[in-house]
């Protein structure tokens, strides 16, 4: 049967609807996809990524956004604030599928080469003056010496270049329960030494038993314990550090070093260093609830705002939270480590400083960004002294920048810079090897863990897991060195072309030393993974 | 059967083919594209970006050494058999509801196995996860006050479980490898699942009311009415919801990654094949080896699912 006439037109009408439809969708995606940053007519939108999702640091962020956009009216910054979990994936797929925005917070899953590949140094800016500041003591004075750690943070030991923009320094802390500490021991006098916790550990779990309450001396998880783990351990293994540290560019927890140390027995699992890091571990995983290795960060936070800990060591990214969410006072201490010459921590060297942890919260400017200018400009005006003093002032978190007065709750986090460094952490800091020491913590830490299940665990993988990590690393720094070698070909070319720029001379002297830097970390890499394949056959 | 049209008429209604273009450009792009994408890239050694290096096969031989992926096939294969086990509940709740003579009563039951469908199945996990919190969670507390705490501590002493239950000591059902794998097949009690119950409903729903009646006539009990009449006759659905359910067990692993972390929790006893894959990819940067690893996940699955066809036959 034939069509009729207004059955055709409403096909045709269908039809046509379907593939307007069809246009809308495909135009919208290549459109989104086409940048990071849209034009719509005049004005231009900047987008910024991060993982902090504590109290007041997004209400800062947006008070910084709103006071550019107020002194740029064409621009519209937009805040992506992604959740911590997911940040590692989401950060992968964005900056792989080139769809990422154009300042996002380094740190997390970033690792060297990609930090390379994608992110723009900010080398260049560092020694010339923030515009921002402006009017302020820090006036003229270049960007790095702007900032209370000179901008090391943001220093790629390998890459040999800066990268990104502090805007906070956060620390480490252990919290406690001031009300709690009164009632438990009739004073708020905060430990000092790990020994004083211990002592005062064995006090709540009296208490507890005495008054039937269900109250436990740390509030653990497996995001808080390594925090407080992890520094106990690193106490003991300062020494060994040191002994395998080498090389005027490794930092003293070396990966490389480290790893070609332990394959060529320069230290050893049986080490009483090691020995003596794993059972402060093990003992100070007594005084945490049980099963809190099952347990993640907001269930720690929980049990301590609800007063069902005395304690948590957490970061002072906490703080804002924990302090709005406790109904008691808050007491905050640096994480007590064992005296020098104790008998539970006999390798500690004293106070464990503050030195290596330096700024955080570093926004760095990605490759892709369409208007680099623009989302410069931005980036530096969030480093600006007065900005920075917004960010304090909103979100409570400690300053990164020189001058600016922490908010009060924000003081006790200020970096202890006195003290001693601590050493290198048995998770190496590489991915195989943390979930080789990870899986096996329950060993540890366990009701019926001890340390020598513990290494019983871990033994058959370790030095497999370490092989594995430096494979990797060394591919990722091979990469890097050979993009380097690429663009100073390149400069060099451009410089032959054109003798008389100093600025490519600049840049091609500093893309060699680059080269240079990451040829040398890239052999001793490859030197420290020959070693532990040696030691493995 | 459909019957096949002619050249003239297929060209005449030419038309109708721009309404098969967009289906066919999403599934190219969205279903195929990345799935050619993962077999061209599992022969690379490639981190995610532009720069990858050919290995030929090196990333398969290297996955037939890795213990961790092959044990992961251990766990699942656990869990599918446990899996299977859990389909009986929702066979048994189908039936049960079929069975209802008010037909008002029938409707709200398949509400009340639907409602739940609304709640996404992150909330789901979440509310599970509380569930097994050592010092707060619903398990244990259900454990110390019916008394079966007290019996699974005497069993660990008896039978040697290594200390896992402990008197006074809350229970660590994430934290325990020997009791990762029990949790994970006890997630989801009572294993009811919506989706599964309504196929099983409709299958009953096909049967004959006259099946019943001349069975009725016969004076067969109600157990014989399942094994003789009813299950025979939904092994269709049943058949359909353990493929469905193998290939989303093997392929799974949110389950776990919620759960336990990137790693399979302590001792990795979590550790599935699809979350090595998904760790290999977004936490090593290995995505070459990721794709080897997907691609060798898939052929377990189709050669599964072949034997399952080929074996499993339905007799009407």
């Amino acid at each position: 049967m034939g069509e009729s006439l207004r059955e055709k037109i409403l096909n045709g009408i269908g039809l046509g609807l379907l593939l307007l439809c069809f246009v809308i969708s495909l135009g919208r995606i290549m459109w989104d996809r086409g940048g990071n940053t849209q034009e719509h007519g005049e004005s231009v939108t900047i987008r910024f990524a991060h993982w902090q999702l504590e109290g007041g640091v997004r209400e800062a962020f947006d008070e910084i956004a709103a006071a550019y956009m107020k002194l740029h009216p064409e621009v519209e910054v937009v805040q992506i604030p992604v959740p911590e979990r997911i940040f590692q994936n989401w950060l992968i797929t964005q900056l792989v599928g080139g769809t990422a925005p154009d300042i996002i917070q380094m740190g997390m899953g970033l690792s060297e080469d990609r930090q390379a590949r994608f992110f723009v140094p900010s080398t260049e800016v560092a020694d010339l003056p923030n515009p921002w500041n402006r009017g302020t003591e820090l006036e003229g004075v270049p960007l790095r010496e702007t900032f209370i750690d000179g901008m090391e943070s943001c220093f790629n030991n390998s890459l040999l270049e800066y990268y990104g923009v502090p805007l906070s320094s956060y620390t480490v802390r252990m919290y406690y329960n001031l009300d709690l500490l009164h009632e438990i021991t009739g004073s708020e006098e905060l430990p000092a030494t790990y020994g004083e916790l211990v002592e005062l550990s064995k006090k709540v779990l009296a208490y507890a038993a005495k008054s039937g309450q269900k109250v436990f001396p740390i509030a653990g998880s497996k995001y808080n314990s390594p925090t407080i783990m992890s520094r106990l351990f690193k106490s003991q293994t300062a020494g060994i550090s040191r002994r395998v540290y080498y090389g005027a560019l490794a930092e003293p927890t070396n990966f490389s070093a480290i790893a070609e140390s332990a394959a060529n027995g320069g230290w050893t699992l049986d080490d009483p260093e090691v020995l003596a890091g794993l059972k402060l571990m093990r003992d100070l995983g007594q005084y945490m609830q049980p099963g809190f290795l099952q347990l993640g960060r907001d269930d720690a936070s929980f049990y301590f705002v609800q007063g069902k800990a005395l304690m948590i060591a957490t970061g002072s990214w906490d703080a804002t939270s924990i302090t709005s969410q406790a109904d008691f006072r808050l007491g905050i201490g640096l994480i007590p480590v064992p005296a020098p010459g104790s008998e539970q921590g006999p390798y500690s060297e004293g106070i464990a400083s503050d030195a290596s942890i330096g700024t955080g919260v570093i926004m760095g400017l990605t490759r892709d960004c369409e208007h680099p200018e623009v989302a410069l400009d931005f980036l530096l005006f969030m480093a600006s002294q007065p900005m920075n003093q917004l960010w304090t002032d909103v979100s409570k978190w400690a300053p990164s920048v020189v001058g600016v007065v922490p908010d009060p709750q924000a003081k006790p986090f200020q970096p202890f810079f006195d003290g001693y460094l601590g050493g290198f952490d048995l998770n190496l800091g590489q991915t195989d090897t943390m979930r080789i020491i990870s899986n096996a913590t329950n060993r540890l830490v366990g009701p019926t863990g001890s340390v020598e299940g513990f290494l019983e665990a871990i033994r058959p993988d370790f030095l497999p897991a370490v092989e594995h990590d430096l494979v990797r690393v060394e591919r990722n720094l091979r990469v890097s060195a050979q993009r380097s070698d690429t663009t100073l070909g390149a400069l060099a070319w451009m410089a032959l072309q054109d003798p008389g720029s100093v600025r490519l001379k600049e840049k091609v002297d500093l893309l060699s030393q680059t080269v240079v830097a990451g040829n040398l970390n890239h052999a001793r890499t490859q030197r420290a993974n020959n070693s532990v394949r040696k030691s493995l056959k | 059967m459909a019957l096949p049209i002619t050249r003239k008429k297929a060209l005449n209604e030419w038309k109708l083919y721009f309404f098969v273009i967009p289906s066919f450009l999403l599934i190219a792009i969205f279903a195929y594209y990345p799935t050619l994408s993962a077999i061209y890239h599992s022969f690379f050694r490639w981190g995610g970006g532009d720069t990858k290096e050919f290995i030929g096969l090196e990333n398969f031989s290297n996955a037939l050494g890795d213990k961790v992926f092959w044990g992961g096939f251990v766990t699942i294969s656990i869990l599918v058999v446990a899996n299977l086990f859990k389909m009986i509940p929702s066979i048994t709740a189908a039936v049960l509801i079929h069975r209802l003579k008010s037909d008002r009563w029938q409707y709200w039951y398949r509400v009340f196995v639907v409602l739940p469908m609304i709640v996404p199945g992150l909330v789901t996990l979440f509310v599970w996860k509380f569930f097994f919190n050592p010092n707060m969670g619903v398990l244990n507390a259900f454990l110390e006050n019916s008394g079966l705490k007290g019996l699974l501590v005497a069993a660990d002493r008896l039978f040697g479980w290594g200390g896992v239950f402990l008197e006074g000591v809350p229970t660590a059902w994430l934290g325990e490898p020997v009791l990762i794998i029990p949790a994970l097949i006890l997630w989801g009690f009572p294993w009811i699942g919506a989706v599964g119950v309504l196929i099983f409903l409709a299958g009953l729903q096909s049967i004959g009311t006259e099946v019943y009646e001349a069975a009725e006539l016969d004076g067969v009990t109600p157990f014989q009415k399942f094994f003789h009449i009813e299950l025979p006759l939904i092994m269709t659905q049943v058949r359909l919801m353990v493929v469905l359910m193998m290939i989303g067990t093997l392929q799974g692993f949110g389950l776990q990654f919620l759960l336990l972390g990137q790693d399979g929790g302590p001792g990795g006893a979590g550790m599935v094949p699809g979350l090595w894959m998904f760790n290999r990819a977004f936490f090593a940067g290995e995505f070459g080896y990721a794709c080897a690893l997907g691609l060798m996940l898939f052929v377990f699955i189709l050669l599964l699912t072949l034997i399952n066809n080929k074996y499993i036959r339905v007799d009407k």
